[in-house]
């Protein structure tokens, strides 16, 4: 027995000691690329395409992942820069969506890690102020000027911390044979909000489900306000939002809530939704027939429902006006993402360069052709052949278009997450869950810009 | 019997090979239904996408290492608790255990911190070492207890009298003895580090040093890739730990004074 | 009593616990040390935290979402006696007469290798709506048993019980069997010649013998439920509907990275060690107290 554990003990310590080597080349790669970004370099700044003093910049995004030729775009985009830049290295760290926040919360409060990474603005970006660099001062007014959606990406404390990057609008994907089959005029189903309430009735009747939708995750309560907010608030309103001097506790998000209750109690909603998530289960409802209408907030859904359900089949559209909504038309429409710069960049300038490349027209571009992305440059117009996302670039591209989703605090969206199925399944009310939300949206602003 | 208790691990484990073998649209068709296609594709999709090879490599070096720290260290100790029985001892004991019940979303915070202005993120071994010293308040009290059901004074009598000082007697009498309880704690150690997504996500930041479970996490985001390209990995990140799981038993049947043959 | 000759080499047998109480003071004390000092301030990591006193603990204390989940977690620990005995069970009855017991020991550990990521999936295709179970359940015409498995609030803790059930099963098995193995095979010989049949042996011989292996079971399961949930919770169902399914460990990690509201997390993480110290304290001093009268 005893030789056994002999050899057992041996067979470990060779383990141990490949590890060890193992780690040791892995140390040096770790302790070196921390280095390099680490505290110790705070003295700026070698300027872009200079010196040939050799620099790395640490990237971090989850968008690579998001579109199966998002690694070789974005790797085009980096290898322009670097080309442009030598002696300037990207390093580039493509996470899973959910591990990013959790690494980037690590790295935020560590106040060591990369350089530059995507974000969304406004109420996010705030939130970790005390990590990231303001950027109104440092882009250049070619960019700055040419930026669509700035103004829905300053954060509550006036600064822009985020370069807002991409577009997207919320609008209404239907499919318009089901509508036919079901005897309902397409054309008509949705024009109007009563419209759009009498057709759930008209469908439920029939047992179709109305809208796709999915409560469990909880995003869907987050897409129907952004949608209803957009809608609701006047020029004043969204102002004071944006600043965050708006609580949710104000009588117009309320209202706003309550039109999802409405839609609920129209029959828009199946039973099944409740357990179902909106990621992807909703998704999948509309893509694939069996239900009629979907807040869809992508184009690539629309072409997606097209290519299952037959040409001609699905309709993009404006989502319909609210009663009470003070505009005459309008979509939640706003960056897709954006980009920051941390301010324990190794090189502030470098890092400022490398996003404005990013922000290029000549990068959006090749984003849009490879990975179907909207630019939000108003000197970069796109065509698609696509009449479905043709139609959904329309929606993007109306003048009076703005996003209230920034400026929502991610404590009070993770409220709105867990309390969707209890509000759709009647065990909560739109006051409890407003009064809530609004706790942790005032308690997480109270903390911005410290 | 236990052929009938199997059922409901097995069931999961089969549907969990034919999720990965079938086409998308043979799955979407009938979810629960039996295979009526076949293909390599899921798996051959998802090892390269998620760049599984190189997370197999990862997770085998941070598990070994989690297993050689938790064994050898809690051994160690069980063993000098076992002969030290005062009541310091004792308290010194309580205070490693009760370590178990610290939460580690807390405490991985400031230890990352730490980390992370020193140049250990990204780093293996260092790993490794936090997953070992995680578990060692659970293997001393683990080898400790089973050390107090099998170590009999007459054994021990017999080696001081035969001029063994503490680290001999550790050496040759106390490790084989505790070959059971070690092999367990090594499977459980083994199986907890592989699998886990909070402190490897915490620690390396940079792709190639991902493990399995983070390299799964990316099939997730990917609309491309669905169900079946996590079956597809969860595949792949299962099959060392079974094995692993497989050969520890060996060691669970064999013991004092007989026990039943494997 | 002292074996070695310790007196001697006191310095070379320190040398044996000596990496345990430096890694686990290390890594665990300090961090948490750390964490529970600054949960008497207004913890804002780079930015000036004031001190606040007990505030933050009252805050935890007085707020909904606290109270609900340690109330999930009371409802849970109901589920010990089913952890408990199960895996005692199925170890007992591999023990003979059971040809390759390695092999099923391995089977029934699958599920605690398999990712949460995975479970979920799993779990959600058999106890959705739509799901096998419910399809079966109507097959058979048992429709009004066809409920929201995921989706009803008072549904939702059973069935985490039974999951935890089924993924940890195999890990107690192979603890207890680790333990049993080291019970002398004769004392159950003499036994079944006695006449004792299955369960008398189970309860009067086995269960004894690996007392100190069940207590670390339970002690286990207990910290399981407070401090390992979280990966299956997340996927499953992501602690809803609403809170009724939100384990402490959950909601901890909610407050850090979802809310980034650091001085409640270090409150309620101080909290849950407390909460945990308090359920073992008790019953282990009483445990040492019977021990030191019996060794």
């Amino acid at each position: 027995m005893t030789n056994t554990i002999a050899r057992g003990l041996r067979l470990l310590a060779l383990v141990a000691s490949i590890a060890v080597l193992a780690a040791c080349g892995s140390a040096e790669e770790g302790s070196d690329s921390t280095a390099s970004n680490g505290a110790d370099d705070q003295t700026a700044t070698t300027p872009a395409g200079g010196s040939g003093e050799s620099v790395t910049l640490e990237v971090w995004s989850w968008l690579p992942n998001d579109h199966e030729n998002g690694p070789d775009t974005y790797a085009q985009i980096f290898d322009a820069f670097e080309d442009a830049n030598p002696g300037v290295t990207i390093e580039l760290t493509a996470s899973p969506y959910t591990t990013f926040w959790d690494s980037w919360r690590n790295a935020s409060i560590a106040q060591v890690g990369p350089d530059v990474i995507s974000m969304y603005g406004g109420a996010t970006a705030g939130g970790y102020a005390s990590s990231l660099v303001p950027l109104q001062d440092l882009l250049s007014p070619e960019t700055a000027e040419n930026l669509r959606f700035i103004d829905s990406t300053v954060s509550p404390d006036g600064n822009l911390y985020v370069a807002p990057a991409g577009s997207y609008a919320y609008y209404l994907l239907y499919n318009a044979e089901m509508l036919s089959d079901a005897g309902l005029d397409p054309d008509q189903a949705f024009a109007t909000w009563d419209d759009l309430l009498a057709t759930c009735e008209a469908l439920s009747a029939q047992g179709t489900t109305p809208f796709a939708s999915g409560w469990s995750d909880g995003y869907e309560l987050e897409g129907y306000m952004y949608i209803f907010m957009t809608q609701l608030l006047d020029d004043e309103g969204f102002e004071s939002f944006v600043t965050g001097q708006l609580p949710l506790t104000d009588e117009r998000f309320a209202e706003g809530m309550n039109h999802i209750v409405e839609m609920n109690e129209a029959g828009c909603f199946s039973e099944e939704s409740l357990g179902m998530t909106m990621y992807y289960d909703a998704f999948d409802e509309v893509i694939a027939g069996e239900a009629v209408a979907f807040p869809a907030g992508g184009g690539d859904t629309a072409v997606s429902a097209e290519e299952n359900n037959g040409e001609g089949s699905m309709v993009v559209a404006p989502f319909p006006m609210v009663p009470g909504s003070p505009h005459e038309r309008i979509s939640d429409a706003g960056p897709n993402q954006g980009w920051s710069v941390t301010n324990w960049a190794v090189d502030q300038d470098l890092a400022v360069a490398l996003i404005e490349h990013i922000l290029s027209p000549e990068s959006q571009q090749l984003l849009w052709e490879n990975t179907d992305l909207p630019p939000n440059r108003s000197d970069l117009a796109v065509e698609s052949d696509h009449p479905l996302f043709d139609d959904y670039l329309g929606i993007i591209e109306h003048p009076t278009n703005r996003t209230t989703f920034m400026a929502f605090t991610d404590a009070a969206l993770a409220i709105f997450q867990r309390e969707a199925s209890n509000l759709i399944a009647g065990r909560t009310s739109v006051e409890a869950i407003l009064e809530e939300a609004d706790a942790a949206q005032q308690r997480a602003l109270s903390e911005l810009g410290q | 019997m236990a052929a009938l208790l199997a059922i409901p691990f097995l069931v999961p484990f089969f549907f969990l090979i034919t999720m990965s073998i079938r086409t998308e649209a043979d799955y979407r068709a009938d979810p629960v239904g039996l295979p009526t296609t076949f293909t390599w594709d899921h798996l051959t999709d998802a090892w390269e996408r998620a760049d599984l090879g190189s997370g197999l490599v990862n997770s085998l070096i941070t598990s070994a290492v989690g297993v050689v720290v938790a064994c050898l260290v809690s051994m160690a100790a069980a063993y000098w608790f076992s002969i030290h029985r005062t009541r310091r001892a004792d308290r010194l004991r309580w205070a490693i255990v009760v370590g178990y019940a610290f939460p580690a979303v807390i405490w991985l915070i400031p230890l990352f911190v730490i980390a992370a202005r020193n140049g250990l993120t990204n780093n293996l071994i260092v790993l490794g070492l936090v997953y070992g010293a995680s578990n060692i308040p659970f293997g001393v009290y683990m080898i400790h207890s089973f050390y107090r059901q099998v170590l009999r004074s007459e054994i021990m009598d017999a080696a001081a009298l035969d001029g063994a000082g503490t680290l001999q007697t550790f050496r040759w009498i106390a490790l084989p003895l505790a070959r059971p309880a070690v092999a367990a704690l090594a499977a459980l150690v083994f199986v907890w580090s592989f699998g886990d997504l909070l402190f490897a996500v915490t620690f390396l930041q940079d792709s190639s040093k991902w493990t399995i479970p983070i390299a799964a996490a990316t099939l997730v985001s990917r609309q491309t890739i669905t169900p079946q390209g996590q079956a597809a990995a969860a595949l792949v990140a299962l099959a060392p730990s079974l094995v692993v799981v497989l050969v520890a038993q060996r060691a669970l049947v064999r013991g004092f004074g007989g026990g039943s043959a494997d | 009593m002292r074996w070695g000759r310790d007196r001697a080499e006191p310095a070379r047998s320190a040398l044996l616990v000596g990496p345990a109480v430096l890694l686990v003071a290390a890594i665990l004390y300090g961090p948490t040390l750390y964490v529970g000092f600054q949960s008497f301030f207004d913890w804002r990591p780079n930015s000036p935290s004031p001190f606040v006193g007990l505030d933050n603990y009252l805050t935890v204390l007085g707020s909904d979402s606290f109270q609900t989940v340690m109330w999930n977690q009371f409802v849970l620990i109901l589920g010990l006696p089913l952890w408990v005995i199960v895996p005692l069970m199925i170890t007992f009855l591999l023990h003979k007469d059971v040809k390759a017991p390695g092999l099923w020991r391995t089977i029934y550990f699958v599920p605690a290798v398999l990712s949460p990521a995975l479970v979920g999936i799993l779990f959600r295709a058999l106890l959705g709506s739509d799901g096998v179970v419910n399809a079966g359940l109507r097959k058979i015409g048992l429709d009004w048993l066809a409920l929201g498995w995921l989706t009803e609030p008072h549904l939702v803790k059973p069935v985490i019980i039974v999951l935890i059930l089924w993924a940890q099963v195999g890990v107690g098995v192979v603890i207890f069997s680790a333990a049993l193995s080291a019970v002398p095979e004769e004392l159950f010989e003499a036994a079944e010649l006695d006449g004792a049949g299955w369960w008398t042996r189970l309860t009067r011989i086995a269960v004894p013998s690996i007392k100190d292996a069940i207590w670390l079971w339970v002690g286990f399961q207990v910290i399981a439920i407070f401090l390992f949930m979280f990966g299956w919770v997340y996927v499953l169902t992501g602690g809803g509907p609403g809170l009724a399914s939100t384990t402490i460990d959950f909601l901890v990690y909610q407050e850090v990275f979802r809310f980034g509201f650091f001085p409640t997390a270090a409150a309620m993480s101080m909290l849950m060690v407390l909460v945990l110290l308090a359920l073992f304290g008790v019953p282990a001093a009483l445990v040492r107290r019977r021990m030191r009268g019996t060794s």
